[in-house]
């Protein structure tokens, strides 16, 4: 049992692991052929088919353009907002998302200064730097208090492990707001005063605008746009940047 | 709730010695206001202060006023075991004809004291008196006709109606989608008080109805006769065209006070008493407004400009720049303001009156403030970003923006004034390609995955990437509860060790604590080896490892080192041992020991283990 198990276990370390990348590589340039050929319907069904066994920032950009193509600039947003979030650093991803914006009527200003110190990593790189700093520093805290006698000075050690781990969880509460982040996908989705079909509405909200989720009820999320301006918004006309589940 | 407190008062008031009747009484009659117009209603009160049981007033007629009683107040007051107080009894009084009048004195018995007010004088104006608000107000009903015959009404014409519903709307004829001011009044006797209601339901499918608010109330005299009036503003809507009725019916439920004062005892007939039995009791009605034939009708689709998008009411459009001295390429804000009545949900944004090529406009965005409670009259204003693209542009085109007026029953166009500009820079080159973008559909660029050049936002997407790249984890970490709980597994493992440590410290920092560990740890190992030695009845190496324990034992008594604890050391220092039940055993282990290695003395097995039992039981005796 044990023996077979070892095998099979070896047969897809040795072939069964390389066989699925190469599935997946094939399925990515069948992808990007109906993309080339303008058949930007099928380009976005292979995407997506390939995004359910290999989640990756090459893989989302690809479909945020498809679907610009397609017409569907909201969701070209949501899948570049998605990549940015695996890879925030990637200027293939911010110029095209800026691009899809400005047609959209929708110029951000420019991110504080401090805001570029956070945006090295991803939101999992911060919190797995955060938790294997915490891990260093806690054991060389307890490294000097139980060795006492070695004649090195764990201390300079010590410090420079407390300011990477507050550096580092500093980038994952700044990256945390990531998972409030939601993208209005249709054109005038309404901004609504009550979560209920005929509330009356505050104003509408331009496809592509991204907001944050600050609440839901049932079918609605309470949001807040860059403006301030908050409302419900029915759970068709806006989706998460990350969906939990 | 009322009445439970106006019981307690009487009671008071009879149980209570009082001040002496007649010495500070004092009755006094107020109307207010003294001026009113024929169709108001001003209040007379009458107070006597210094009693509680003074009889009700005997109010004088008057030509051309009808006087109403409406309730009383009373207040007392506890001062030195003595009471006092006075009570209050209002009455409305309603004008028939306008002139001045004069109410004579009014008597009031107090005991067997009769007591008079001054006079007072009312002055009545014939002209109706505008009320705060009501000008300008498009809810405004047309002049208040006579109450309608209702489901509610008698027939005879004679008697006053208890209850009836009244609709007011500013014309017979309407357009499709145009939002209508209504007014419902309900008229209700003054007996009766409005408990809950429901939505009115219009007559026909013609029309919807906008959702009912908080009514105002009043009171409205009506044929000779005193109505409470519950008014409600509302809009509806026509939504079919043709000739229809328009009237409304109510559900509610009403509050009937019954006259039972007739059934009240002799001497309980004064208003005062009728509050302690009157508990009105509630009534489901329904009231049903008169209908009347309206007419509706489409717009006109004759000389319907391009840009109506469905707004009916009157509109007005304002138009400014964020800013109009920018670079071409700059995006500045267009905002546009339509203010006035009517039917926002239909107003869609303006359009530019030309179309320039060299002028980018983007989706507008939309924000609707009401100035009323129902979204009637407002201001909606749209945002549109744009973005001039040559700097020769001298000026903003107008925006055009198309409503029906109802009212003069045509279509008005207005149109904004052109903005001037002042534009810098050079012009930008429309749909200009660039390297490494997407610029022909469908085109990419080999090797663009993971460039590090920083592309700049251009005229099209930058192209796809060829390579797939590392996959990720869908959920983040911080979703992910075993994140969460690995970083409480680190700090619950730093905790433990810290504990740890503090423990070693304490022992380190006490020599006698830790010797007293050491020596209960080899004790225990040394009491194993007695026992391996009893089984092979190896004597000699018995009784040296009995003679270690024991000195090992008594080390910590002594405060020595083991190797130094002889038998003259225990006899000499530890007094409990040498007159305890075991300085036996301890003196034969020592000695035993001393002498063994030469007497070539022989124990059985047996024998060695009562020596280890002494040797525990002295162990138990000095722990």
């Amino acid at each position: 049992m044990n023996r077979l198990f070892i095998l099979n276990l070896s047969i897809l370390f040795l072939f069964g692991a390389p066989g699925l990348v190469t599935a997946n590589d094939q399925a990515f340039h069948e992808a990007n052929s109906a993309y080339a050929r303008g058949d930007f319907e099928q380009a976005v069904r292979d995407y997506e088919q390939i995004l359910r066994g290999h989640y990756s920032v090459s893989v989302l950009f690809n479909l945020g353009n498809a679907y610009f193509r397609k017409g569907e600039s909201g969701r070209a947003v949501l899948f570049y907002e998605r990549a940015l979030q695996l890879k925030p650093g990637d200027p293939d991803v911010h110029a095209n998302l800026e691009y899809v914006q400005n047609q959209l009527g929708i110029f951000k200003s420019p991110p504080p200064w401090w805001r570029s110190l956070f945006d090295l990593f991803s939101l999992n790189s911060w919190s797995r730097l955060t938790l294997l700093t915490l891990f260093l520093f806690l054991a060389a805290l307890a490294f000097r208090m139980h060795a006492t006698t070695v004649k090195w000075s764990p201390r300079p050690l010590i410090v420079i492990l407390l300011l990477v781990l507050l550096y580092s969880a500093a980038g994952m509460i700044v990256r945390m707001d990531e998972l409030d982040k939601a993208v209005v996908l249709r054109i005038d989705s309404p901004l609504k005063v009550a979560p209920v079909s005929h509330s009356p509405t505050v104003g509408t909200l331009t496809p592509g605008l991204v907001i944050h989720v600050e609440k839901e009820l049932d079918e609605y999320y309470y949001v807040r746009t860059p403006e301030g301006k908050t409302g419900w918004m029915s759970k068709d006309t806006v989706e998460k940047v990350i969906q939990r589940g | 709730v009322r009445s439970p407190a106006r019981f307690i008062i009487f009671l008071i008031a009879l149980l209570l010695p009082w001040k002496a009747h007649g010495a500070d009484v004092r009755v006094r009659a107020t109307l207010n206001p003294s001026e009113i117009s024929l169709n108001e209603v001003t209040e007379l009160r009458v107070t006597v202060e210094g009693s509680l049981t003074a009889s009700a007033p005997s109010i004088p007629a008057v030509d051309g006023l009808e006087f109403v009683y409406s309730g009383q107040t009373s207040n007392f007051q506890f001062m030195n075991g003595i009471m006092s107080g006075g009570i209050t009894r209002n009455y409305d009084v309603i004008p028939r004809k306008a002139g001045s009048f004069t109410i004579p004195e009014i008597t009031v018995e107090v005991g067997k004291t009769s007591y008079k007010t001054q006079p007072l004088a009312l002055k009545v104006n014939a002209g109706n008196i505008s009320r705060p608000g009501r000008p300008g107000n498009p809810f405004a009903p047309p002049p208040p006709a006579s109450p309608p015959k209702s489901s509610n009404a008698k027939e005879d014409g004679k008697q006053p109606q208890a209850a009836w519903l009244q609709l007011s709307y500013p014309r017979r004829d309407f357009f499709v989608g145009e939002l209508i001011p209504l007014e419902l009044k309900v008229y209700l006797h003054p007996n009766l008080r409005l408990e809950e209601i429901h939505k009115p339901a219009l007559a026909g499918d013609a029309f919807s109805i906008s959702k009912l608010g908080q009514p105002s109330e009043s009171i409205e005299s009506v044929d000779q006769g005193r109505y409470l009036v519950y008014t409600w503003n509302t809009l509806i809507s026509a939504i079919k065209t043709g000739e229809h009725p328009l009237g409304a019916e109510m559900q509610m439920t009403i509050l009937v006070r019954d006259q039972q004062t007739r059934h009240l005892p002799p001497g309980f007939d004064d208003p005062f008493f009728s509050g302690f039995f009157n508990v009105p009791r509630p009534k489901r009605v329904a009231l049903k407004s008169l209908e009347s034939k309206v007419n509706v009708i489409a717009p006109p689709t004759e000389s319907k400009p391009a840009s109506f998008s469905g707004a009916i009411g009157k509109f007005e459009l304002g138009v400014s720049l964020s800013s109009t001295d920018v670079n071409a390429g700059d995006p500045v804000t267009a905002a546009i303001n339509i203010s006035g009545t009517g039917n926002f949900d239909r107003v869609q944004s303006p359009e530019l009156s030309e179309k320039v090529e060299t002028i980018k406009l983007y989706s507008p965005t939309a924000r609707f403030q009401a100035s009323d409670d129902h979204g009637f009259a407002g201001q909606k204003l749209f945002e549109q970003v744009v973005v001039f693209q040559d700097p020769a542009l001298k000026a903003f085109p107008s925006y055009i923006f198309s409503y029906f007026d109802p009212e003069a029953r045509k279509y008005v166009t207005l149109k904004s004034d052109p903005i001037p500009l002042q534009l810098k820079g050079s012009p930008l080159l429309k749909n200009e390609p660039s390297p490494g973008r997407d610029s022909a559909v469908g085109s990419s660029t080999p090797g663009s995955a993971g460039a590090s050049a920083a592309p700049q936002a251009g005229n099209d997407l930058v192209a796809n990437k060829l390579e797939l790249g590392s996959s990720y984890a869908r959920i983040p970490l911080p979703l992910r509860s075993v994140y969460w709980i690995s970083g409480a597994l680190l700090l619950v493992a730093f905790g433990l060790s810290i504990i740890f440590l503090n423990h070693r410290r304490k022992l380190a920092g006490d020599p006698k604590g830790r010797r007293a560990v050491t020596n209960e740890r080899d004790i225990q190992q040394l009491l194993h080896r007695l026992e391996k030695e009893a089984k092979s009845e190896d004597a000699t190496s018995f009784f040296l490892t009995a003679r270690k324990i024991l000195q090992i034992r008594f080390s910590g008594h002594l405060g020595i080192e083991p190797e130094a604890v002889t038998l003259g050391e225990i006899e000499a220092r530890i007094s409990q041992a040498k007159s305890g039940p075991c300085w036996e055993t301890i003196r034969g282990i020592f000695q035993t020991a001393d002498a063994i290695a030469y007497s070539g003395q022989h124990f059985s097995a047996s024998h060695l283990k009562e020596w280890r039992e002494h040797v525990n039981e002295v162990l138990r005796t000095f722990k």
